[in-house]
Protein backbone atom coordinates (compact mmCIF):
# COMPACT_ATOMS: atom_id res chain seq x y z
CA UNK A 1 0.00 0.00 0.00
CA UNK A 2 2.82 2.34 0.93
CA UNK A 3 4.67 1.49 -2.26
CA UNK A 4 1.52 2.23 -4.22
CA UNK A 5 1.15 5.55 -2.50
CA UNK A 6 4.77 6.44 -3.25
CA UNK A 7 4.26 5.51 -6.84
CA UNK A 8 1.09 7.54 -7.22
CA UNK A 9 2.88 10.50 -5.69
CA UNK A 10 5.67 10.15 -8.27
CA UNK A 11 3.11 9.90 -11.06
CA UNK A 12 1.36 13.02 -9.76
CA UNK A 13 4.65 14.89 -9.72
CA UNK A 14 5.41 13.86 -13.28
CA UNK A 15 1.92 14.90 -14.40
CA UNK A 16 2.14 18.23 -12.63
CA UNK A 17 5.60 18.97 -14.05
CA UNK A 18 4.33 18.10 -17.53
CA UNK A 19 1.40 20.47 -17.12
CA UNK A 20 3.66 23.25 -15.93
CA UNK A 21 5.62 22.76 -19.15
CA UNK A 22 2.38 23.15 -21.13
CA UNK A 23 1.61 26.43 -19.44
CA UNK A 24 -1.49 25.22 -17.64
CA UNK A 25 -2.27 27.04 -14.45
CA UNK A 26 -1.92 25.03 -11.28
CA UNK A 27 -4.07 25.67 -8.24
CA UNK A 28 -2.47 27.82 -5.54
CA UNK A 29 -0.53 25.53 -3.20
CA UNK A 30 -0.15 27.69 -0.11
CA UNK A 31 -0.89 26.26 3.30
CA UNK A 32 -4.17 28.11 3.36
CA UNK A 33 -7.24 26.50 1.85
CA UNK A 34 -9.03 28.49 -0.86
CA UNK A 35 -12.51 30.00 -0.73
CA UNK A 36 -13.82 27.02 -2.71
CA UNK A 37 -13.65 25.10 0.58
CA UNK A 38 -16.17 27.54 2.09
CA UNK A 39 -18.47 28.00 -0.87
CA UNK A 40 -18.71 24.40 -2.07
CA UNK A 41 -19.26 21.49 0.27
CA UNK A 42 -17.42 18.92 -1.81
CA UNK A 43 -13.76 18.90 -2.77
CA UNK A 44 -12.40 18.13 -6.20
CA UNK A 45 -9.12 16.33 -6.73
CA UNK A 46 -6.41 18.47 -8.27
CA UNK A 47 -4.90 15.73 -10.44
CA UNK A 48 -8.38 15.01 -11.84
CA UNK A 49 -8.88 18.69 -12.65
CA UNK A 50 -5.56 18.91 -14.46
CA UNK A 51 -6.38 15.96 -16.66
CA UNK A 52 -9.83 17.38 -17.42
CA UNK A 53 -8.21 20.70 -18.34
CA UNK A 54 -5.92 19.02 -20.84
CA UNK A 55 -8.90 17.10 -22.26
CA UNK A 56 -10.97 20.24 -22.77
CA UNK A 57 -8.01 21.96 -24.41
CA UNK A 58 -7.61 19.08 -26.85
CA UNK A 59 -11.34 19.16 -27.60
CA UNK A 60 -11.21 22.92 -28.31
CA UNK A 61 -8.27 22.44 -30.67
CA UNK A 62 -10.03 19.58 -32.42
CA UNK A 63 -13.04 21.88 -32.89
CA UNK A 64 -10.98 24.49 -34.68
CA UNK A 65 -9.56 26.74 -31.94
CA UNK A 66 -5.94 27.85 -32.29
CA UNK A 67 -3.78 25.88 -29.77
CA UNK A 68 -2.39 28.95 -27.98
CA UNK A 69 -5.82 30.54 -27.79
CA UNK A 70 -7.25 27.26 -26.47
CA UNK A 71 -4.77 27.43 -23.59
CA UNK A 72 -5.84 30.97 -22.68
CA UNK A 73 -9.46 29.90 -22.91
CA UNK A 74 -9.18 26.97 -20.51
CA UNK A 75 -7.03 29.01 -18.13
CA UNK A 76 -9.91 31.48 -17.80
CA UNK A 77 -12.21 28.68 -16.60
CA UNK A 78 -12.62 27.41 -13.07
CA UNK A 79 -12.06 23.77 -12.16
CA UNK A 80 -15.77 23.21 -11.87
CA UNK A 81 -16.50 24.82 -15.23
CA UNK A 82 -13.86 22.60 -16.84
CA UNK A 83 -15.36 19.45 -15.36
CA UNK A 84 -18.85 20.52 -16.47
CA UNK A 85 -17.62 21.19 -20.01
CA UNK A 86 -15.42 18.12 -20.45
CA UNK A 87 -16.77 15.86 -23.21
CA UNK A 88 -19.88 18.00 -23.79
CA UNK A 89 -18.59 20.58 -26.27
CA UNK A 90 -20.58 19.02 -29.09
CA UNK A 91 -23.90 18.90 -27.30
CA UNK A 92 -24.14 22.04 -25.13
CA UNK A 93 -26.02 24.98 -26.67
CA UNK A 94 -23.77 27.13 -28.88
CA UNK A 95 -25.32 30.48 -29.71
CA UNK A 96 -24.51 31.31 -33.31
CA UNK A 97 -26.15 32.37 -36.50
CA UNK A 98 -29.69 33.63 -36.25
CA UNK A 99 -30.99 31.33 -38.93
CA UNK A 100 -29.02 29.45 -41.46
CA UNK A 101 -30.91 30.60 -44.53
CA UNK A 102 -30.54 27.45 -46.57
CA UNK A 103 -31.87 25.28 -43.77
CA UNK A 104 -34.83 27.62 -43.32
CA UNK A 105 -35.73 27.60 -47.01
CA UNK A 106 -35.45 23.83 -46.99
CA UNK A 107 -37.83 23.58 -44.04
CA UNK A 108 -40.34 25.95 -45.59
CA UNK A 109 -40.32 24.09 -48.89
CA UNK A 110 -40.54 20.78 -47.07
CA UNK A 111 -43.59 22.05 -45.21
CA UNK A 112 -45.26 23.36 -48.36
CA UNK A 113 -44.45 20.08 -50.10
CA UNK A 114 -46.05 18.08 -47.31
CA UNK A 115 -49.09 20.31 -47.43
CA UNK A 116 -49.35 19.65 -51.13
CA UNK A 117 -48.84 23.29 -52.11
CA UNK A 118 -45.52 22.58 -53.84
CA UNK A 119 -43.83 19.56 -55.35
CA UNK A 120 -40.10 20.17 -55.10
CA UNK A 121 -38.77 17.08 -53.38
CA UNK A 122 -39.51 13.78 -55.08
CA UNK A 123 -39.37 11.91 -51.75
CA UNK A 124 -42.30 13.85 -50.32
CA UNK A 125 -45.76 12.60 -51.12
CA UNK A 126 -47.90 15.60 -50.31
CA UNK A 127 -51.63 15.75 -49.67
CA UNK A 128 -53.54 15.32 -52.85
CA UNK B 1 -33.08 18.34 -20.51
CA UNK B 2 -33.39 22.00 -21.43
CA UNK B 3 -36.62 23.78 -20.56
CA UNK B 4 -37.56 20.79 -18.48
CA UNK B 5 -38.46 22.78 -15.41
CA UNK B 6 -39.26 26.24 -16.71
CA UNK B 7 -42.42 27.98 -15.72
CA UNK B 8 -44.82 28.58 -18.54
CA UNK B 9 -44.61 31.84 -20.44
CA UNK B 10 -47.93 33.16 -19.29
CA UNK B 11 -47.17 32.26 -15.68
CA UNK B 12 -43.92 34.26 -15.73
CA UNK B 13 -45.52 37.25 -17.43
CA UNK B 14 -48.67 37.38 -15.32
CA UNK B 15 -46.63 37.28 -12.12
CA UNK B 16 -44.71 40.43 -13.05
CA UNK B 17 -45.12 43.16 -10.43
CA UNK B 18 -45.56 45.74 -13.14
CA UNK B 19 -46.48 48.48 -10.69
CA UNK B 20 -43.14 48.00 -8.95
CA UNK B 21 -41.04 48.34 -12.13
CA UNK B 22 -40.53 51.40 -14.35
CA UNK B 23 -43.22 51.25 -17.10
CA UNK B 24 -40.64 51.53 -19.84
CA UNK B 25 -36.86 51.63 -20.02
CA UNK B 26 -34.34 51.82 -22.80
CA UNK B 27 -30.57 51.90 -22.43
CA UNK B 28 -29.82 53.92 -25.55
CA UNK B 29 -26.09 54.12 -24.82
CA UNK B 30 -25.64 50.35 -25.02
CA UNK B 31 -23.26 49.96 -27.98
CA UNK B 32 -24.08 47.82 -30.99
CA UNK B 33 -21.80 45.48 -32.89
CA UNK B 34 -23.51 44.07 -35.96
CA UNK B 35 -22.64 40.40 -36.05
CA UNK B 36 -20.92 38.73 -38.89
CA UNK B 37 -21.85 35.18 -39.81
CA UNK B 38 -22.34 32.90 -36.77
CA UNK B 39 -20.86 35.48 -34.43
CA UNK B 40 -23.67 36.70 -32.26
CA UNK B 41 -21.72 35.47 -29.20
CA UNK B 42 -18.76 37.83 -29.69
CA UNK B 43 -21.14 40.62 -30.78
CA UNK B 44 -23.40 40.33 -27.72
CA UNK B 45 -20.41 40.04 -25.41
CA UNK B 46 -18.82 43.11 -26.99
CA UNK B 47 -21.98 45.10 -26.22
CA UNK B 48 -21.98 44.19 -22.54
CA UNK B 49 -18.20 44.49 -22.06
CA UNK B 50 -17.75 47.85 -23.76
CA UNK B 51 -20.77 49.16 -21.86
CA UNK B 52 -18.77 48.64 -18.64
CA UNK B 53 -15.75 50.44 -20.06
CA UNK B 54 -13.74 47.59 -21.59
CA UNK B 55 -11.95 48.56 -24.78
CA UNK B 56 -12.80 45.70 -27.14
CA UNK B 57 -14.89 44.74 -30.18
CA UNK B 58 -16.77 41.76 -31.57
CA UNK B 59 -13.83 40.95 -33.89
CA UNK B 60 -11.38 40.93 -30.99
CA UNK B 61 -13.62 38.58 -29.02
CA UNK B 62 -14.02 36.00 -31.79
CA UNK B 63 -10.82 34.06 -30.91
CA UNK B 64 -11.87 34.10 -27.23
CA UNK B 65 -15.35 32.58 -27.51
CA UNK B 66 -16.09 31.34 -31.01
CA UNK B 67 -16.03 27.57 -31.53
CA UNK B 68 -15.62 26.95 -35.27
CA UNK B 69 -16.92 23.37 -35.35
CA UNK B 70 -20.13 24.48 -33.62
CA UNK B 71 -20.46 27.74 -35.57
CA UNK B 72 -21.29 29.37 -32.27
CA UNK B 73 -20.18 30.08 -28.70
CA UNK B 74 -20.74 28.09 -25.50
CA UNK B 75 -22.18 29.67 -22.36
CA UNK B 76 -19.17 28.66 -20.22
CA UNK B 77 -16.86 30.46 -22.60
CA UNK B 78 -18.98 33.62 -22.54
CA UNK B 79 -18.49 33.67 -18.76
CA UNK B 80 -14.78 32.86 -18.95
CA UNK B 81 -14.05 35.46 -21.62
CA UNK B 82 -15.74 38.13 -19.49
CA UNK B 83 -13.27 37.38 -16.70
CA UNK B 84 -10.34 37.74 -19.08
CA UNK B 85 -11.35 41.39 -19.28
CA UNK B 86 -11.44 41.83 -15.51
CA UNK B 87 -15.21 41.89 -15.37
CA UNK B 88 -17.48 39.72 -13.25
CA UNK B 89 -20.04 37.66 -15.18
CA UNK B 90 -23.04 36.99 -12.95
CA UNK B 91 -25.63 34.46 -14.10
CA UNK B 92 -29.10 35.68 -13.17
CA UNK B 93 -31.89 33.63 -11.70
CA UNK B 94 -34.10 32.32 -14.54
CA UNK B 95 -36.78 34.94 -13.99
CA UNK B 96 -38.37 37.52 -16.26
CA UNK B 97 -38.85 39.79 -13.28
CA UNK B 98 -35.14 39.79 -12.42
CA UNK B 99 -34.20 40.37 -16.03
CA UNK B 100 -36.45 43.42 -16.28
CA UNK B 101 -35.27 44.69 -12.89
CA UNK B 102 -31.67 44.67 -14.09
CA UNK B 103 -32.57 46.43 -17.33
CA UNK B 104 -34.51 48.95 -15.23
CA UNK B 105 -31.35 49.45 -13.20
CA UNK B 106 -29.47 50.34 -16.37
CA UNK B 107 -27.74 47.01 -16.97
CA UNK B 108 -27.91 45.42 -20.41
CA UNK B 109 -28.62 41.70 -19.97
CA UNK B 110 -27.07 39.11 -22.25
CA UNK B 111 -29.52 36.29 -22.96
CA UNK B 112 -29.44 32.94 -24.73
CA UNK B 113 -32.48 32.32 -26.90
CA UNK B 114 -33.55 29.37 -28.96
CA UNK B 115 -35.16 30.87 -32.03
CA UNK B 116 -35.96 27.47 -33.47
CA UNK B 117 -37.65 24.52 -31.84
CA UNK B 118 -36.54 22.16 -29.14
CA UNK B 119 -36.07 19.51 -31.83
CA UNK B 120 -34.40 21.96 -34.22
CA UNK B 121 -32.55 24.43 -31.99
CA UNK B 122 -31.24 27.74 -33.26
CA UNK B 123 -29.25 29.05 -30.34
CA UNK B 124 -28.74 32.77 -30.39
CA UNK B 125 -27.25 35.38 -28.06
CA UNK B 126 -28.78 38.82 -27.84
CA UNK B 127 -28.70 41.70 -25.37
CA UNK B 128 -31.85 43.04 -23.74
CA UNK B 129 -31.52 46.83 -23.55
CA UNK B 130 -35.11 47.88 -22.87
CA UNK B 131 -38.77 47.06 -22.48
CA UNK B 132 -42.15 48.73 -22.61
CA UNK B 133 -45.08 47.34 -20.64
CA UNK B 134 -47.66 49.37 -22.51
CA UNK B 135 -46.47 48.10 -25.88
CA UNK B 136 -45.85 44.67 -24.26
CA UNK B 137 -42.47 44.47 -25.95
CA UNK B 138 -38.80 44.00 -25.27
CA UNK B 139 -35.91 45.81 -27.00
CA UNK B 140 -32.79 43.92 -28.04
CA UNK B 141 -29.45 44.37 -29.73
CA UNK B 142 -29.68 41.27 -31.86
CA UNK B 143 -27.71 39.98 -34.82
CA UNK B 144 -27.67 42.61 -37.54
CA UNK B 145 -30.52 44.60 -35.97
CA UNK B 146 -29.50 47.45 -33.72
CA UNK B 147 -32.94 47.93 -32.20
CA UNK B 148 -35.00 44.80 -32.45
CA UNK B 149 -38.38 44.90 -30.76
CA UNK B 150 -40.15 41.70 -29.89
CA UNK B 151 -43.45 41.01 -28.09
CA UNK B 152 -42.74 40.01 -24.49
CA UNK B 153 -44.56 36.71 -24.93
CA UNK B 154 -42.58 35.73 -28.02
CA UNK B 155 -39.33 36.75 -26.34
CA UNK B 156 -40.12 34.64 -23.31
CA UNK B 157 -41.01 31.68 -25.49
CA UNK B 158 -37.59 31.81 -27.18
CA UNK B 159 -35.76 32.53 -23.91
CA UNK B 160 -37.53 29.82 -21.95
CA UNK B 161 -36.02 27.14 -24.18
CA UNK B 162 -32.57 27.98 -22.78
CA UNK B 163 -33.94 27.60 -19.24
CA UNK B 164 -34.00 31.41 -19.23
CA UNK B 165 -30.22 31.76 -19.20
CA UNK B 166 -29.09 35.34 -18.68
CA UNK B 167 -25.83 36.93 -17.63
CA UNK B 168 -24.84 40.39 -16.62
CA UNK B 169 -21.40 42.02 -16.75
CA UNK B 170 -20.26 44.22 -13.88
CA UNK B 171 -17.06 45.83 -12.74
CA UNK B 172 -15.36 44.12 -9.78
CA UNK B 173 -16.80 45.77 -6.70
CA UNK B 174 -20.20 46.28 -8.28
CA UNK B 175 -23.03 43.86 -7.50
CA UNK B 176 -26.15 43.48 -9.66
CA UNK B 177 -29.30 44.37 -7.72
CA UNK B 178 -30.89 40.94 -8.20
CA UNK B 179 -27.72 38.98 -7.37
CA UNK B 180 -27.87 36.48 -4.53
CA UNK B 181 -24.95 35.79 -2.23
CA UNK B 182 -24.56 32.35 -3.75
CA UNK B 183 -24.61 33.23 -7.45
CA UNK B 184 -22.37 36.27 -6.92
CA UNK B 185 -19.71 34.35 -4.97
CA UNK B 186 -19.74 31.59 -7.58
CA UNK B 187 -19.11 34.28 -10.20
CA UNK B 188 -16.11 35.59 -8.23
CA UNK B 189 -14.50 32.29 -7.23
CA UNK B 190 -12.94 31.63 -10.67
CA UNK B 191 -10.85 34.83 -10.34
CA UNK B 192 -9.25 33.25 -7.28
CA UNK B 193 -8.49 30.05 -9.15
CA UNK B 194 -7.07 32.16 -11.98
CA UNK B 195 -4.86 33.93 -9.43
CA UNK B 196 -6.30 37.34 -10.29
CA UNK B 197 -6.12 38.41 -6.64
CA UNK B 198 -6.75 42.13 -7.13
CA UNK B 199 -10.04 41.56 -8.91
CA UNK B 200 -11.05 38.77 -6.55
CA UNK B 201 -10.31 40.97 -3.55
CA UNK B 202 -12.34 43.93 -4.83
CA UNK B 203 -15.29 41.65 -5.60
CA UNK B 204 -15.15 39.75 -2.29
CA UNK B 205 -14.95 42.99 -0.32
CA UNK B 206 -18.03 44.31 -2.10
CA UNK B 207 -19.82 41.04 -1.32
CA UNK B 208 -18.83 41.20 2.36
CA UNK B 209 -20.25 44.71 2.51
CA UNK B 210 -23.52 43.71 0.84
CA UNK B 211 -23.91 40.47 2.85
CA UNK B 212 -22.08 41.13 6.15
CA UNK B 213 -22.90 37.66 7.50
CA UNK B 214 -21.52 35.89 4.44
CA UNK B 215 -18.89 33.37 5.42
CA UNK B 216 -17.85 32.85 1.78
CA UNK B 217 -17.32 36.56 1.13
CA UNK B 218 -15.39 37.05 4.38
CA UNK B 219 -13.14 34.05 3.75
CA UNK B 220 -12.63 35.31 0.18
CA UNK B 221 -11.50 38.69 1.50
CA UNK B 222 -9.00 36.96 3.80
CA UNK B 223 -7.72 34.55 1.17
CA UNK B 224 -7.21 37.22 -1.47
CA UNK B 225 -5.46 39.52 1.02
CA UNK B 226 -3.23 36.61 2.04
CA UNK B 227 -2.19 36.02 -1.57
CA UNK B 228 -1.55 39.75 -1.97
CA UNK B 229 0.86 39.44 1.02
CA UNK B 230 -1.37 41.68 3.16
CA UNK B 231 -1.10 39.41 6.16
CA UNK B 232 -2.59 41.76 8.76
CA UNK B 233 -5.69 42.36 6.61
CA UNK B 234 -6.00 38.62 6.03
CA UNK B 235 -5.83 37.95 9.76
CA UNK B 236 -8.59 40.47 10.42
CA UNK B 237 -10.83 38.78 7.85
CA UNK B 238 -10.24 35.27 9.24
CA UNK B 239 -11.11 36.49 12.73
CA UNK B 240 -14.28 38.05 11.32
CA UNK B 241 -15.13 34.71 9.69
CA UNK B 242 -14.78 32.99 13.08
CA UNK B 243 -17.21 35.51 14.54
CA UNK B 244 -19.73 34.47 11.88
CA UNK B 245 -19.07 30.76 12.44
CA UNK B 246 -16.67 29.74 15.17
CA UNK B 247 -16.65 26.14 13.98
CA UNK B 248 -15.50 26.94 10.43
CA UNK B 249 -12.43 24.75 9.93
CA UNK B 250 -10.97 26.61 6.92
CA UNK B 251 -11.01 29.86 8.93
CA UNK B 252 -9.17 28.20 11.85
CA UNK B 253 -6.62 26.68 9.50
CA UNK B 254 -5.96 29.84 7.51
CA UNK B 255 -5.76 31.95 10.66
CA UNK B 256 -3.27 29.43 12.09
CA UNK B 257 -1.13 29.79 8.97
CA UNK B 258 -1.18 33.59 9.21
CA UNK B 259 -0.28 33.45 12.90
CA UNK B 260 2.55 31.03 12.11
CA UNK B 261 3.95 33.53 9.65
CA UNK B 262 3.62 36.26 12.26
CA UNK B 263 5.45 34.00 14.77
CA UNK B 264 2.49 33.93 17.18
CA UNK B 265 2.94 30.21 17.62
CA UNK B 266 0.92 29.58 20.78
CA UNK B 267 -2.25 30.99 19.33
CA UNK B 268 -1.43 29.46 15.94
CA UNK B 269 -1.27 25.92 17.29
CA UNK B 270 -4.57 26.28 19.09
CA UNK B 271 -6.36 27.27 15.85
CA UNK B 272 -4.61 24.52 13.87
CA UNK B 273 -5.73 21.95 16.45
CA UNK B 274 -9.30 23.21 16.25
CA UNK B 275 -9.23 22.93 12.45
CA UNK B 276 -8.01 19.33 12.67
CA UNK B 277 -10.56 18.36 15.29
CA UNK B 278 -13.45 19.93 13.32
CA UNK B 279 -12.14 18.12 10.23
CA UNK B 280 -13.91 17.86 6.87
CA UNK B 281 -12.69 17.23 3.33
CA UNK B 282 -9.57 19.38 3.79
CA UNK B 283 -8.28 17.71 6.95
CA UNK B 284 -5.01 16.73 5.26
CA UNK B 285 -4.21 20.40 4.70
CA UNK B 286 -5.10 21.23 8.32
CA UNK B 287 -2.76 18.46 9.58
CA UNK B 288 0.01 19.87 7.44
CA UNK B 289 -0.47 23.32 8.97
CA UNK B 290 -0.44 21.82 12.44
CA UNK B 291 2.79 19.92 11.73
CA UNK B 292 4.50 23.02 10.41
CA UNK B 293 3.60 24.94 13.55
CA UNK B 294 4.87 22.07 15.71
CA UNK B 295 8.14 22.11 13.80
CA UNK B 296 8.45 25.88 14.29
CA UNK B 297 7.80 25.44 18.01
CA UNK B 298 10.53 22.76 18.29
CA UNK B 299 13.04 25.01 16.59
CA UNK B 300 12.34 27.82 18.99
Amino acid sequence: MNAFRRMSRTVSLIVITAFLGLGLQLPATAAIVGTDATIHANQQSQAHDLLARQDVRDQLIKMGVDPNEALDRINAMSDREIVALNGKLSELPAGGDIVSTIALIFLVLLFTDIMGWTDIFPFVKGKK
Amino acid sequence: MLAGCSHSVSEQLSKLPTSDLPPSVEIHQAPFFPQERYQCGPAALATTLTYTGVDTSADQLVPQVYLPAREGSLQAEMLAATRRHDRVAVVLKPSMEDLLREVGDGKPVLVLQNLGFNWYPKWHYAVVVGYDFQLQQIVLRSGITQRKTMPLTLFDRTWRRSDRWAMIVVRPGEIPITATEDNYLKAVLPFEQGKNWQTANAAYRAAAKRWPKSLGATMGVGNSYYQMAKIADAERAYRAALVIDRAHAPAHNNLAQVLLERRQLTEAISHAQQAVSIGGPYTDAYRQTLNEIKRALEKR
